[in-house]
């Protein structure tokens, strides 16, 4: 086993003294070696201390030539920071031994207790002192160095909200010296006035203990030239022994810069965010309008349905009144002829019929009067299309407020579609009915009707533009519990595979400009599959026709589940408005 | 001055029989037909002087019996009758078909109908009588 060996540095002025000491020291245990060097005053120590000569521990007499008392532990601190300094002193003299411990000495020994046990027990204790020092010191060396290359701030502040400590970095960003930021109070001096009353409760609040509340706060601090730089802090806190927190060690990280980027990127977003908006309820009113356009195409279908009709029994009126002046003129000639009879001769009666008759002749009587039966009865015909397209138009389009759910037939429904397409369709398809007996549906009618006429004005579109002539829309209206299915077939030209999943994107459309935007399937898709939670499906092949397939879930439980229907299918939904 | 004679042409006979009696007492001929396809028919055999059509009609529609007729009989006044009153199938027509007018239903004979016949005779006479001597004239836009 290797001894230890421990040089002394023995400050002596009495030589018997330092003989004892020698004495006491040399071969005085198994485990320890002494090597000692005796200097007998205090100018001669300092030169010993700053040569090149290390010793581990020193022995003084505090009673020298050149000085005595606390003193000499001063000035040997002064020259030396880190030996550690075992006292020499009097009798009994503990007062002296304890102010130098204060002054910095490691230990004190009373010269006539001496013993040599005792003096190799202390050397030794003081040595490891020393050494336990140095390791201290050189980790702090170290510690200060990582601070200090460290990109945050390291900031070590007292329990009285002083600076402790502080690295490189936090220096730089407050644009002060180390030295004048120390032992300052933190918040009066480095945090802008409006946050320091917050800042010192959260500082105060870390050291009563609250930590995880505030482990990370945000703040700025002030640097010299009154500028603020805004810092992330993460805090922990220091402990004595006894376990209580006597600092706070909190890094800081000047997010300055990331804080106005984040505030730049935020605002972009929460612009595109709002321009996304926009353009969303943009969106919305185009389709709206294109609601709107289409009842608009519809009234012009409507207008051209009711014009027709209207025209000629209009101008059968007009007709007719002049028809009634010629009766007259007729029923006038006859009455004077009677009046006059009388009067007249056989050969004069004969002259005026004959007038009469070739007045009426000029008035094409005999035309007049072999059509005056079709003129009534087309006249009349005229008015009951009207009356019926009216009626129609007016259970097309219920006056319902939007989002209101109620009974409806959609075979009344898809009857009043017809009547008002029936313009757009019957040039380009001959139309065949299939109804069964169906329970109402609780919705909204004139959506349903919309997605009728939508998907009905599609295929008459597709089969004209294959240019082929008539063709044929088949409808079917059943069953299927728990839905009403209403099927629309056509032998149009049918729609791609590659084209199936798009038609019910908005704007797509395979139409030229003008005549398609796209839009009809789309809103169809959003009234059926999200309003009323029904399906929409195609079945097409190209070149045979596309099926349209509407389900509509059917009323469960009559009128006081209304709002139970509207959120079918949807069992996340929660039953509500009862 | 020679009897004019005037065509009909539209899908409803309704239409056709309310033109006949409401014409009964105008100083020219009426011819209906009630598809494209018969009115191409009666011009072949007859001299036809106005051309009265409606637009939208099954088969042949009034703009490709107009085209035909400019076409074919470009002396023929060309006058359309039609419930479509949206401004791009009546600017079809007028471009197209290069129409003289655009009567729109329904009509009222005695204040609109009558008097625009009338106003299509005496455009058709200056027409003819201006190029009597060169070529045959189109009923240009009116
Ligand atoms: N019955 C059908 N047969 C063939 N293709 C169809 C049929 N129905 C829809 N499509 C195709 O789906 C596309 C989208 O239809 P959608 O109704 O959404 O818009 P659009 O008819 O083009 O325009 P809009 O309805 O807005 O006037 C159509 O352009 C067409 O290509
Ligand atoms: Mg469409």
């Amino acid at each position: 086993m290797d001894k230890r060996t421990i040089t002394v540095l023995l400050v002596e002025d009495d030589e018997g003294d330092i003989l004892l000491a020698r004495r006491m020291l040399v071969n005085s245990s198994q485990s320890l070696e002494f090597i000692v060097e005796t200097v007998q005053t205090l100018s001669d120590t300092v030169k010993y201390l700053n040569g090149d000569k290390k010793f581990d521990v020193m022995l003084l007499d505090m009673g020298l030539p050149d000085s005595s008392g606390v003193e000499t532990v001063q000035k040997v601190k002064q020259a030396n920071q880190t030996i550690p300094i075992v006292v020499l002193t009097g009798l009994d003299d503990e007062q002296t031994g304890l102010l130098a411990i204060k002054n910095g000495a490691t230990d004190y020994l009373v010269k006539n207790k001496l013993s040599s046990d005792i003096l190799v027990q202390t050397l030794n204790f003081a040595f490891e002192r020393g050494q336990a020092e140095k390791t201290i010191l050189r980790e702090r060396n170290k510690a200060q160095s990582y601070l200090d290359v460290a990109g945050v701030i390291m900031l070590v502040l007292n329990d009285d909200l002083t600076v402790h400590r502080i690295n490189n970095k936090g220096c730089e960003i407050l644009g002060y010296a180390e030295q004048d930021i120390l032992e300052k109070n933190w918040c009066d001096n480095f945090v802008p006035s409006e946050y320091r009353e917050k800042v010192s409760q959260v500082l105060k609040s870390l050291l009563s203990g609250e930590i995880g509340k505030y482990e990370y706060h945000e703040n700025p601090i002030l640097t010299k030239t009154g500028r603020y730089r805004l810092v992330a802090w993460h805090n922990s806190v220091l402990r004595d022994e006894a376990g209580q927190i006597k600092s706070i060690l909190s890094s800081g990280e000047d997010i300055t810069e990331r804080k106005e980027a984040e505030e730049v990127i935020k605002k972009a977003y929460s612009e595109l965010e709002s321009a996304n908006a926009n353009l969303k309820s943009m969106q919305a009113q185009i389709i709206q309008n294109e609601k709107l356009a289409s009842i608009g195409q519809l009234a012009a279908g409507v207008a051209h349905e009711m014009n027709t009709p209207v025209g000629f029994t209009a101008s059968n009126f007009e007709t007719l009144a002049k028809y009634f002046d010629k009766f007259k003129n007729l029923l006038d000639m006859y009455g004077k002829l009677a009046g006059e009879m009388p009067n007249i001769d056989k050969d004069g009666i004969i002259a005026r019929t004959a007038d009469i008759r070739k007045t009426a002749e000029d008035m094409k009587m005999g035309f007049i009067l072999e059509d005056i039966d079709a003129l009534f009865e087309e006249s009349k015909e005229g008015l009951k299309r009207v009356t019926t397209i009216i009626q129609n138009l007016r259970d097309f389009s219920r006056v319902d407020k939007i989002d209101v759910y109620d009974d409806f037939d959609i075979i009344r429904g898809m009857e009043a579609t017809l009547a008002v397409a029936r313009n757009t369709i019957k040039y380009n398809a001959n139309v065949t009915l299939e109804f069964a007996d169906v329970s109402q549906v609780s919705c909204n009618a004139s959506q349903i009707n919309q997605v009728f006429l939508n998907i009905l004005v599609n295929a008459a579109q597709a089969i004209e533009s294959q240019q082929k002539g008539m063709g044929n829309i088949k409808i079917k209206i059943y069953p299927s519990e728990p839905y009403v299915v209403c099927e629309i077939e056509d032998d149009g030209p049918g729609i791609p595979q590659e084209y199936l999943n798009r038609v019910f994107e908005p704007f797509f459309t395979t139409k030229p400009a003008g005549k398609g935007t796209g839009l009809g399937l789309a809103v169809s898709y959003d009234i059926v599959v999200n309003k009323h939670k029904g399906q929409l499906f195609i079945d097409s092949q190209v070149g045979r026709g596309a099926k349209f397939t509407i389900k509509l879930p059917l009323n469960r439980k009559n009128s006081d589940s209304r709002k139970e229907m509207e959120n079918n299918g949807q069992e996340s939904h929660i039953v509500c408005g009862r | 001055m020679d009897r004019k004679v005037i065509l009909f042409v539209d899908d409803e006979v309704k239409v056709l029989n309310s033109l006949r009696r409401g014409l009964i007492d105008e100083p020219y001929e009426t011819l209906f037909a009630d598809s494209g396809k018969k009115a191409l028919e009666i011009l072949e055999q007859k001299e036809v002087h106005i051309l009265v059509t409606d637009m939208r009609m099954p088969e042949m529609s009034g703009l490709e019996l107009l085209k035909i007729v400019r076409e074919k009989y470009p002396k023929i006044v060309r006058i359309v009758l039609s419930g479509y009153t949206q401004i791009a199938t009546l600017l079809t027509a007028i471009n197209q078909g290069e129409i003289y007018k655009y009567i729109t239903k329904p009509w009222q004979m005695e204040e609109e109908f009558k008097p625009a016949i009338r106003q299509a005779i005496e455009f058709y006479d200056l027409n003819n009588k201006q190029d009597a001597a060169s070529q045959p004239a189109a009923a240009t836009n009116g």
